[in-house]
């Protein structure tokens, strides 16, 4: 439901309502293609999932005319209202309690909308070293050489640790998926080690 | 009836069947931590070693490994904000906050303890069950069923409270992604888009290990700081609190512990709704709702006490009238086969010993796991305060293995991912990710479950009594919310200038 009292005038509220609407906008477009694509199936097969997307397009349309009349409200509210010193911050926007112990939603929110381009170009490069190792080389291969690069570098910790820790989680990993519960672990698809 | 529970108690007891399940239960203890394992693919990779074994031997050994795997799997979702288990998705939701506040190890004790509560329950139910349920299971239909699940999903999204709408879209688009795959009526691909792997659905372990686990990661790159960040309160202590906190609330805990029981013994339903449905009734009638997802005691009491109530409860229709309620069910119900039993009619009259041994198991097992637990909790707890990066390869290996496992596929991996990149969106965004889950949950069943009910009764299904009744319920929910919405929304603009 949307909420009419997003203070128009901070920059921050500002992107949380342009994500929130591009974000709604989103999911309409997945359920107009859902419902599209249902038409070609069989009516059997169809009729739940054009239920569904037709509802989830409602939801979406009746969202984005609520943000819309909010919107309009806000800056009638603007236009008419006395200055005040601080905008007050919303009960829905802003997730409630962003208190810095509470450990709760709100601490991720206001760190996944505050993280600046450099960090997340880093963190980014480490899950693709990661996932794009597992994914050609195999998690045998990947994990050791991703672990000691990471921990050096980002963890700062000694080559004991990393040795030390390596050792440890492939020997849990090993004995636990492939030996006790003989699950294959990712071999990757240039395989340089299988077990 | 009493000698036959007596036998099953002597049964259970003896050094084999004991023997068994201790090894069930250390078993099911890695597994439960391990997340998107699973308790199902644990009992069957277990099932080949049963052959030989003594009825009662064989449920010790399978029914030790299952019980704890609910129990366990609340430990990751507490310290790692990954559940170990779909069911333990809830306690997440409080379990991991306050061991981001620094009480882990309170929410360990009060998880544990709920757990055992909850456990109790379920076996005592299971006990009272078998006379009358029959009958029982046999009254609901698949309307029923389909209105069901409506309720579990219109629960859900209005606990997000303001974010009902939202609420309702992302469990609208968790219902859609749960019909990607073969339609098992009709055998057309839906939604496939040319991708053999996504005939079989959209893996439900790699959505929630995703969704849940994936932000976490994420955070603990961005932070380098431990699980528990800053926290001012560093306690690993309170894990007696945390079990005292469990009778503190036993209100809470007997409740969730009889929603458990009451939703695990409907077939196709299990614990992924029922936890849910016994946190929205916790919040409903908490003093202290606007605390839940934050970090509340009951919260996370109502999740952990609904865990473990359905395992007892949901081998009711399987023992009665052969209908696993889910997955685990249905691997049990070939070691019924296996040890050579018929469920049935003869499960409540000469096998009655088999059937009480299995009362037993849960309870003894739950007792076992608690103790055995607690003095791994504090060593576990202090994982917490580990600095985020040290934790960081480990738990992307957690993942990655977690979402392969289910289907030895890398394309699972990718359905992880890309399920870690909605639920950062989620957050970034304000939208609820748990209504979403729901819906992947549900999908399945409740287009089934309509399907069903169109075959057998046209349309005239909507006008049976308990149809009426859930939908009733259901709109009373939406109601209810809407009305706290406008309420809460007048009280801001009377404090504002």
């Amino acid at each position: 439901m949307s909420n009419p009292h997003t203070p128009p005038a901070s920059g921050a509220s500002n992107a949380i309502a342009y994500g929130d609407v591009a974000m709604t906008l989103i999911i309409l477009a997945v359920m107009v293609a859902s419902y599209v694509a249902a038409a070609s199936f069989p009516q059997n097969s169809a009729f739940f999932p054009k239920l569904l997307s037709l509802a989830g397009s409602i939801f979406c349309l009746v969202k984005l005319a609520l943000d819309a009349w909010a919107a309009l409200s806000a800056r009638a509210h603007l236009l008419t209202a006395q200055p005040v010193p601080a905008a007050i911050p919303s009960n829905e926007d802003l997730p409630d309690d962003g208190d810095e112990e509470s450990g709760n939603e709100a601490e991720y929110h206001r760190m996944f909308s505050q993280m600046d381009r450099k960090t997340s170009a880093v963190v980014l490069a480490w899950l693709v070293l990661f996932f794009g190792g597992v994914y050609l080389f195999g998690f045998i291969v990947t994990f050791p050489i991703f672990t000691i690069f990471y921990l050096r570098l980002s963890a700062k910790a000694s080559w004991l640790t990393c040795v030390i820790y390596i050792a440890a989680v492939m020997l849990i990993m090993l004995a636990g998926f492939r030996y006790f519960l003989h699950l294959p672990l990712p071999s990757g698809i240039f395989p340089l080690i299988s077990l | 009836m009493l000698d036959a529970a007596l036998s099953g108690l002597l049964e259970v007891l003896t050094p084999e069947s004991l023997g068994l399940m201790f090894i069930g239960i250390v078993i099911g203890f890695v597994v439960g931590i391990l997340p998107g394992i699973g308790g199902p693919v644990a009992i069957a990779l277990m099932l080949p070693f049963t052959y030989g074994m003594e009825p009662v031997q064989v449920f010790a050994f399978l029914l030790g490994t299952t019980v704890v795997v609910s129990t366990t799997g609340d430990i990751s979702a507490v310290l790692f904000g990954i559940p170990g288990e779909p069911t333990s998705a809830a306690t997440v939701l409080d379990g991991h906050p306050l061991a981001r506040r620094g009480q882990a190890g309170r929410a360990l004790g009060a998880v544990l303890m709920s757990s055992l509560v909850g456990a109790v329950i379920g076996a005592m139910v299971l006990a009272a069950a078998i006379p009358i349920v029959r009958p029982l299971v046999l009254a609901f239909g698949p309307p029923e069923f389909f209105m069901l699940t409506m309720v579990g999903l219109v629960f859900m999204a209005s606990l997000s409270q303001a974010q009902l709408l939202r609420g309702l879209i992302m469990g609208a688009l968790g219902l859609l992604i749960a019909l990607i795959g073969i339609d098992s009526f009709t055998g057309i691909p839906r939604y496939v888009f040319g991708q053999l792997h996504l005939w079989e659905g959209v893996s439900l372990v790699s959505i929630v290990i995703g969704l849940f686990g994936g932000p976490e990661i994420l955070q603990l790159m961005l932070t380098k700081q431990s699980i528990a960040g800053k926290a001012v309160t560093r306690k690993i202590d309170g894990v007696w609190e945390g079990m005292l906190d469990t009778f503190r609330y036993w209100k809470v805990a007997a409740l969730s512990g009889a929603i458990g029981a009451g939703v695990g013994m409907i077939p196709g339903i299990g614990g992924s709704v029922s936890q849910f449905i016994a946190y929205g009734q916790a919040k409903q009638f908490s003093k202290h709702p606007e605390l839940f997802g934050k970090g509340s005691i009951e919260g996370l009491i109502a999740a952990g006490g609904n865990n473990n109530a359905k395992d007892g409860a949901s081998l009711i229709p399987m023992i009665a009238i052969g209908l696993p309620a889910g997955v685990t069910g249905a691997i049990l119900l070939n070691a019924f086969l296996i040890s050579g039993l018929n469920p049935g009619p003869e499960m409540v009259t000469s096998h009655l010993h088999v059937t009480f041994s299995m009362v037993w198991t849960t309870i003894i097992a739950n007792i076992i796991v608690v103790i055995l637990a607690l003095p791994l909790l504090k060593p576990l707890s202090r994982l917490t305060f580990v600095e985020g990066p040290i934790l960081v390869p480990l738990l992307l290996v957690l993942v990655v293995l977690g979402a392969y496992a289910e289907r030895n596929a890398m394309f699972d991996v990718w359905i992880m991912l890309g399920a870690a990149v909605v639920g950062v969106l989620c957050l970034r965004w304000n939208w609820p990710r748990v209504p979403l889950l729901l819906g992947v949950v549900l999908g399945d069943l409740s287009e089934r479950y309509l399907f069903q009910s169109t075959i057998l009764y046209g349309w005239s299904w909507i006008q049976r009594p308990m149809v009426i009744v859930l939908a009733i319920v259901a709109a009373a929910i939406v109601f209810k919310t809407i009305r706290d919405i406008i309420g809460s929304n007048r009280r801001m603009s009377e404090v504002r200038p």
